[in-house]
């Protein structure tokens, strides 16, 4: 199947009249999603954190970035691009500046210093506040808020995910039914309990069901839901303000906790060691503990052997992807949550083509939802088949041998034959090796292979090729540039 | 670019950018630095996007040329050659070549083209202070600012004007100084009196200006742009954003008068001070100044549960009011003591729970560092 953005003049009024109800946020938001496609991850990381629509006018976009290197580097390399992400979100759009705004503008209380001065002494001091003099402060304004009482028994749960609004289905069977009994039997039954599964399945909708149940049956019981990079920072900021140890003890007081994502404990040795020494203090003490990640322990890498072990000790339940029958029989619930009518064809058309990811299902049958909306029809089949097009395409989409390239040819305006002839003038090698390049990394095609096809090359040639493009994408802006917009043309994910 | 300069300028120069280089940032460029040929002169760059910092030297110039070389490898061949020796500088490509006497590297580069662009200072409202004035004001008053990022105001360094000159404060909340600088000023600093927002320049740009400052007469360029400021000291230029935040209104807390003063000998004191730290090390960081009307010593006394105590007896000059007890952070009264000059210590106060002030002749009304007692 093989479907086409066709940009009739009533999408083109949708993306008109959704640019004009786009706040300056949300209008930054999707430029940056457009430009985030052409640039490493590092660069896109480097120089548009902190960055925002500061204001927008008569075509002139003032952008708000961080620090002066920003500024520079945006208004001078990266000018092009925004302006190019912008333009097509509001063709108004003409010309763009940037405006130094440090990320910490956060409004200050008018206190005044007498009340936020504090008295000198060390972090560990509890003695009760006394009103004279600098302060009246004192516990409040301690450095670690990680740490401080308040703060990390906040559970961090959305009431939002419950039990009841869980669709259990044959895919996540088993971790339901653990959480469940684990909810009924806090710290006995399967202590820890590690639950697995791709992105978007309902791992953290499992686990803050759990939270939320075991806070609305025993609100006497400390849970803490935390990330493993939230967990990470939390335990840096407290080595620097050194106050680890309240970090530890505050943790040794919880009755469950909670640990989404702990992939990415992987590689962070120090972390691992303390979240190692809480997790034995809390098992010791019959506290449960439920650990969530994207892979089995033993396929994350870098973790400690200590760790790993004491992951398998418990219970290891998966989520796996939900049938065409589950993604259906999601659909409906989220259709009838929403209060929407949708006919069983177009739910059928959705649930086949989105398979992966529960997340996604929701984005798709939210967009079916909206353009029938801006439309003001029914839903029907052929709407929600052109409400998903674009979308579709994208991930229906499989590159073949001759697309590529076709593509690199027209890209760089040499014929195929050209490519495929012996000769090693610079204009025809080089879109020769991006070919190379995108064969081997998009279809995987083995070297000799793409030897072959280029004439009967030797496999050597083919490996010397990739590993240029490869190493040159790393350190030239202008190859990463042209395998950007390549793949662009050939709608892969433009990595 | 090929070109030639002497080992002890190209060396001076990337220490001066040694410590600006980035860590382990996401972008890879910035652990390098730039070379670059500007007017017959070498210029290099490093930057971790807080702060960058460009100097220039000296260099025969044969080919232009713009070259980005990691940080590392470049400074650790430097500091390794001997003193008085030229150093060839050839590039090939990405590659760039150093050559010195019987020593020959080959290092890997990147395109000098991604490297950030430093800003430069624009038409922003400047003044040149002496750098031995700047010098002493960084170190009479950095070492008192905040380390806890959750008050990012606290974290830098206010520059203000004040009675015809430039003055420096910091606070972490717990204790302040203030530093009114004395020294020959060109331009009108006056204008920091009224900004709109108070200069707040981060901690960690003035132990950078403090490292490349001389202790001499030179004079250093301060150029203030909206959240920017540049430093420009000979050839050398540090530029660095500035902290957006209100700076706490701190002079409704320094105490107008005292209603005791003493005064005691600088070494004694810190002795006593370094003994008492290692003690309430152990408990919660607490030492006790006792003051009895009836003696003439201060008694210094921290103790620590199932580790011991320690008891310290320093006579001063000076009449007591009152019999009195109060309770410190020891480091705090340490650090401030270690920042003035002078043999004789002046420590000001009212009551216990009220701040104390620290002073001395030498330094007389230009340095204020005051200590917020804790309340028991």
């Amino acid at each position: 199947m093989h479907y086409k953005v066709s940009m009739d003049t009533k999408t083109h009024d949708i993306i008109r009249f959704t640019c004009q109800i786009m706040t300056n946020e949300e209008l930054w938001k999707a430029a940056l999603g457009q430009i985030e496609l052409s640039l490493s991850k590092a660069n896109f990381i480097t120089w548009f954190k902190n960055t925002s629509i500061l204001s927008r006018d008569s075509g002139r976009v003032v952008v708000g970035v961080p620090n002066g290197f920003a500024k520079e580097w945006l208004e001078n390399k990266y000018n092009l691009y925004i302006i190019k992400a912008l333009k097509s979100l509001d063709p108004e759009i003409q010309d763009i500046k940037c405006s130094i705004t440090p990320n910490n503008s956060r409004k200050f209380p008018p206190e005044s210093f007498t009340k936020s001065m504090d008295g000198a002494r060390p972090a560990t001091n509890t003695a009760p506040p006394t009103p004279s003099g600098f302060s009246r402060k004192r516990i409040t304004e301690k450095p670690v808020s990680a740490t401080q009482n308040g703060e990390i028994f906040r559970s961090n749960l959305n009431n939002r995910y419950t039990f009841e609004n869980f669709i259990v289905a044959e895919n996540n069977e088993l971790a339901r039914a653990a959480c469940f009994a684990v909810s009924q039997n806090l710290g006995h039954l399967y202590n820890p309990l590690f639950i697995y599964g791709g992105v978007g399945l309902g791992k953290t909708h499992l686990l803050q069901a759990l939270g939320n149940e075991i806070v609305s049956k025993y609100p006497e019981k400390k849970v803490k839901y935390i990330t493993s990079e939230r967990f990470t920072s939390e335990l840096v900021d407290s080595i620097k303000s050194q106050t680890v140890d309240q970090f530890k003890a505050a943790y040794e007081h919880i009755d469950l906790l909670i640990i989404d994502d702990v992939q990415f404990l992987s590689g962070r040795e120090k972390t691992q060691n303390e979240f190692f020494h809480i997790f034995n203090a809390l098992y010791q003490l019959n506290k449960q503990i439920i650990i969530s990640s994207d892979r089995t322990p033993k396929a994350i890498p870098t973790l400690e052997e200590r760790l790993r072990s004491r992951f398998e000790g418990g219970m290891i339940a998966d989520i796996s992807r939900p049938s065409l029958e589950t993604r259906v029989a999601i659909l409906e619930t989220k259709a009838q949550e929403r209060g929407m009518p949708i006919d069983p064809a177009s739910i059928h058309f959705i649930a086949e083509h989105v398979k992966d990811n529960v997340r996604e299902l929701e984005g798709a049958l939210a967009r079916v939802f909206a353009y029938s909306e801006f439309q003001k029809i029914p839903i029907t089949l052929p709407l929600a088949q052109k409400a998903l097009s674009d979308m579709l395409v994208q991930t229906k989409k499989s590159v073949k041998l001759d697309d590529i390239v076709k593509t690199v040819s027209d890209f760089y305006g040499i014929p195929v034959e050209e490519m495929i002839k012996k000769g090693r003038k610079k204009e025809v090698a080089h879109p020769r090796q991006i070919a190379m390049y995108l064969l081997r990394t998009e279809l995987d095609a083995s070297f000799s292979t793409i030897g072959d096809f280029f004439g009967g090359r030797d496999h050597t040639t083919v490996l010397h090729a990739v590993e240029k493009v490869t190493k040159n994408r790393e350190s030239t802006l202008r190859i990463r540039e042209e395998v950007a917009s390549i793949r662009e043309k050939l709608q892969l994910p433009v990595v | 670019m090929k070109l030639s300069c002497t080992q002890e300028n190209l060396k001076a120069a990337l220490s001066s950018l040694e410590r600006v280089v980035g860590k382990q940032g996401t972008l890879p460029i910035l652990s390098n630095i730039l070379l670059e040929t500007e007017k017959g002169r070498l210029r290099l760059s490093a930057t971790n996007l807080e702060i960058g910092v460009i100097t220039s030297i000296g260099a025969k110039i044969n080919v232009e040329g713009r070259i980005t070389v990691p940080a590392k490898l470049l400074i650790n061949f430097i500091q390794n050659l001997a003193l008085d020796q030229v150093v060839e500088i050839n590039q090939s490509g990405t590659q760039v070549i150093l050559q010195s006497g019987n020593y020959t590297v080959k290092i890997n580069g990147l395109d000098g083209k991604d490297f950030p662009i430093i800003p430069e200072k624009g038409n922003g409202r400047s003044f040149s202070i002496e750098s031995k004035v700047l010098h002493l004001g960084i170190q009479k008053t950095l070492f008192s600012v905040s380390l806890n990022e959750s008050r990012p105001e606290l974290t830098g360094v206010l520059m203000g004007f004040r009675e015809g000159g430039v003055f420096l404060t910091t606070t972490d909340s717990f204790r302040l100084s203030e530093w009114q600088m004395r020294g020959r000023v060109e331009g009108d600093a006056s204008f920091l009196e009224n900004t709109q927002s108070p200069v707040i320049i981060p901690a960690y740009t003035l132990q950078e200006v403090v490292k490349v400052i001389s202790q001499g007469n030179d004079l250093v360029q301060v150029v203030l742009e909206e959240n920017q400021v540049f430093f420009e000291i000979g050839n050398t230029k540090i530029v660095s954003r500035l902290i957006n935040g209100r700076f706490p209104e701190y002079q409704a807390i320094i105490p107008k008068q005292y209603s005791t003063t003493i005064t005691l000998p600088k070494n004694e004191f810190q002795r006593a001070l370094k003994i008492a730290t290692s003690f309430s090390l152990y408990s919660s960081g607490e030492v006790v100044f006792r003051l009895n009307t009836e003696e003439n010593h201060l008694e210094i006394h921290s103790q620590s549960q199932g580790i011991g105590e320690q008891v310290a007896k320093i006579p001063f000059d000076g009449v007591l009011s009152e019999t009195m007890q109060i309770v410190f952070n020891p480091r705090y009264i340490l650090e401030g003591v270690g920042a003035l000059s002078g043999e004789q210590i002046i420590m000001s106060f009212n009551s216990p729970a009220t701040p104390v002030r620290l002073s001395s002749t030498e330094d007389g009304e230009e340095y204020i560092y005051i200590v917020m007692p804790i309340r028991k």
